[in-house]
């Protein structure tokens, strides 16, 4: 008798409750998500003049009345239509979602080619195709309705927008925050770096709806404005709004793992530098800031990743004029997840994708790290 | 005599409430090779920082040929640097590396790449120029640093323990290779070290330092034969340090033996630090030598064999290189030759660090 192998509790073992983890949370609704964007369900039973030819609808909508059990899987049964019933039985193996029915006298029946008494061929006006779209089955629709459809590409192509230039500015303010941070002395660079990580122990929900305070129309700001006697600003439900608001959440992702890689340089490096006849600035330009690149591409792809996907941010500082496509995603999902799955794979792409060039320029580098981990 | 290059005044400094060095004056000369010599944290390091500019002194002043330069920041200095573990630039390639400094000044493309050529001939890496700084060995890293600092034509090249990641071979192929570049390009070199041999056999000058303060500054044979105190006589190579009294000039008493030596100058009677290397020792049958002991230990050391020789009579453990082995336990006599008795004055000599002990103990005071 084989014996079954034996179960050691080695080092690996440790990670399998991981990959179970990842398996179940990770991977099943990535493969999901891809499956869904990919394919669609559609109840609806119509009936086509020449399905392969001329996809021409003639009867839409027919609802289902009743059926044989096993007849419900290939959709052979009776249907209902403007008060008539209608029979289908399997007309072609080749294209089992497409059934052949027949009227005659105004009353609907079908012809089974295999039992065919009654020809086709004789009544070839008559004969009508229905396509029963019930069932989920392969499709590209989902992606060419997004690239195709004017409105989804206006939100994306804005959250593109609002991402960008939320990145930007998080890159502008963190990489000098991050740089002079790294040269504090490490009593004040502890408190001033709890200082800037104190704002994400407050829940960003709330955080959001504090600077809506601020800049509503009644807002703090216009208050002070018009206590002044200066004319008020309509800041509220600008990308003005959102961008600022998504700066401010997402600038801790910039400034630590610039900071992280800042003060891993290697000191006797800038030394050479000015050794070298760099002053300041040159040795900034020349050497801290290459040296700096893996933590702000890991700051970058930090801060754009969840810009481009949030949804809240814009929902509560930008109304409806600023949606993006996590907030269309969220939308469009409750009511068709095939084409908002297929959202989400477009965005997905496209992150993994500008992910991937952001690693690839400086795979060399790797002995300096960063990340925020 | 050379003129001046560079001069520390009353240097002092104090880091993090630790006095690192006390009132150092030091002059260098143009051309030199200079070496400091000394302990971990004897100053040395500090000192080297201070002429190229990333360490402000307390208190005194730097001169750069006459000139004061102590708010010159180091980027306006005409001084490079080759960083102790090289800080090389791990964004750019070797012609990169050795380019930098000229890109800092403007020079045009084609010169800068004539000058880099050059340089990389001169430290025997042609060829180089489009390598990895991580694909290349400590040695190659080692001699783009130095490329890197001599093609600003600096008038004053600082090395901070520039072999101290090179295993044994490699650092004495470069020692020889540096002092030739030395020579070829007559800059003026200051070179910080730890390890003695490689002063002894770079240096035109030596500057022996302990504790934030010069001991000796002299020619590698000067520091070696002449050792004015008992730290350099035990920091430079090996050494027997014993009392003595200076009965007269050229008259030395070492237990109880009445020696010709060839000092003068001391006061008559006065206690004095003996020094007496353990190659200049004899091994004579015991009969014939002026001290008699007791060989201890006797291990072979390739060129010569490091032998203890307990003295009878006195409580001194000998230190004698010689070629001649002796049996262990065997009695034996010891005698050296008026040159080779080294007078230093010994009032506030601690001894007990020195030959009375085993080697090993005087060992770890070097480190």
């Amino acid at each position: 008798m084989k014996a079954f192998p034996k179960f050691r509790l080695t080092r690996t073992a440790f990670s399998y409750p991981y990959i179970v983890f990842a398996i179940i949370f990770l991977v099943a609704p990535l493969i999901l998500v891809v499956f869904y964007s990919f394919t669609r369900q559609v109840d609806n039973y119509s009936v086509y003049k020449d399905f392969e030819n001329s996809p021409e609808v003639i009867m839409d909508n027919l609802d289902f009345i009743g059926y044989e059990e096993d007849s419900a899987l290939s959709g052979i049964g009776t249907y209902y239509y403007n008060g008539e019933s209608l029979t289908v039985v399997n007309y072609r193996e080749k294209h089992p979602e497409t059934y052949e029915i027949f009227f005659a006298d105004g009353k609907i029946s079908l012809i089974d080619e295999y039992e065919g008494d009654e020809l086709i061929d004789e009544n070839l006006d008559n004969v009508k195709f229905l396509n029963r779209l019930t069932g989920i089955y392969f499709t590209i629709d989902n992606f060419v309705r997004f690239f195709s459809n004017g409105d989804s590409m206006k939100v994306f192509l804005r959250s593109l927008y609002i991402a960008f230039m939320s990145t930007v500015f998080c890159l502008l303010i963190g990489f000098p925050t991050a740089y002079v941070l790294s040269k504090m002395k490490e009593k004040t660079r502890n408190v001033v770096s709890v200082m800037f990580l104190l704002p994400m122990w407050i829940n960003f929900l709330l955080r959001t709806y504090a600077w809506r305070t601020l800049v509503e129309k009644t807002g703090i700001i216009n208050t002070i404005l018009d206590s002044v006697g200066l004319p008020a600003q309509n800041l509220m439900y600008t990308r003005g709004a959102v961008i600022l608001v998504m700066v401010y959440d997402f600038l801790p992702f910039m400034i630590l793992p610039i900071y992280n890689t800042l003060i891993k340089i290697d000191r006797s490096v800038i030394e050479a530098s000015y050794d070298l006849g760099a002053n300041h600035y040159r040795t900034l330009f020349h050497v801290i800031f290459p040296l700096a690149i893996p933590g702000i591409s890991s700051g970058v792809t930090m801060t754009f990743v969840p810009a481009i996907t949030a949804f809240a941010i814009s929902k509560i500082m930008g109304g409806t004029q600023c949606a993006t496509i996590g907030e269309e995603i969220e939308r469009v999902f409750n009511s068709d997840m095939w084409f908002g799955s297929a959202m989400s794979v477009i965005i997905m792409v496209l992150m993994l994708a500008s992910m991937f060039l952001i690693s690839g320029r400086n795979g060399d580098s790797d002995d300096i790290g960063g990340g925020l981990i | 005599m050379a003129e001046s290059i560079i001069r520390l005044e009353n240097i002092s400094v104090a880091l993090g409430g630790e006095q690192i060095l006390k009132d150092l004056n030091l002059n260098i000369n143009d051309k030199e090779f200079v070496t400091l010599l000394g302990p971990s944290g004897c100053g040395k390091t500090t000192t080297l920082r201070i002429i190229g500019g990333f360490q402000r002194q307390d208190s005194g002043n730097v001169f750069f040929a006459d000139e004061i330069i102590n708010d010159l920041p180091p980027y306006k200095r005409n001084v490079n640097t080759v960083f102790q573990k090289y800080a090389l630039f791990p964004h750019l390639n070797v012609f990169g590396n050795i380019a930098y400094g000229l890109k800092m000044q403007n020079v045009p493309k084609q010169v800068i790449e004539e000058r880099v050529g050059e340089m990389l001939a001169l430290v025997n890496l042609r060829g180089f120029e489009h390598r990895n700084i991580q694909s290349l060995s400590g040695g190659q890293q080692q001699r783009v640093a130095i490329a890197r600092a001599l093609v600003n034509n600096p008038h004053v090249l600082l090395l901070d323990e520039p072999l101290g990641a090179l295993d044994l071979k490699l650092r004495k192929e470069m020692q020889i290779e540096l002092k030739n570049i030395q020579v070829k390009t007559g800059i003026t070199f200051i070179y910080v070290t730890h390890d003695q041999e490689e002063a002894l056999t770079m240096s035109d000058t030596v500057v022996v330092m302990k504790g934030g303060e010069i001991q000796q500054i002299g020619t590698p044979q000067d520091i070696y034969n002449e050792p004015k105190n008992a730290f350099v006589a035990d920091f430079i190579g090996e050494s027997n340090i014993l009392p003595g009294v200076m009965i007269e000039d050229y008259r030395v008493m070492i237990c109880g033996i009445l020696f010709e030596c060839v000092d003068k100058g001391f006061d008559n009677n006065e206690k004095v630090g003996i020094v007496v290397r353990p190659e200049d020792i004899e091994i004579k049958p015991e009969k014939e030598g002026f001290l008699r002991g007791v060989v201890r230990s006797c291990v072979f050391k390739g060129v010569h064999y490091e032998m203890t020789v307990e003295q009878i009579n006195y409580p001194y453990t000998w230190l004698v290189h010689s070629t001649d082995a002796a049996q262990i336990g065997d009695t034996v006599g010891m005698c050296f030759y008026p040159n080779d008795i080294h007078v230093m004055k010994g009032e506030d000599i601690d001894y007990s660090v020195f030959s009375a002990v085993p080697k090993d103990e005087a060992e770890e005071t070097e480190e």
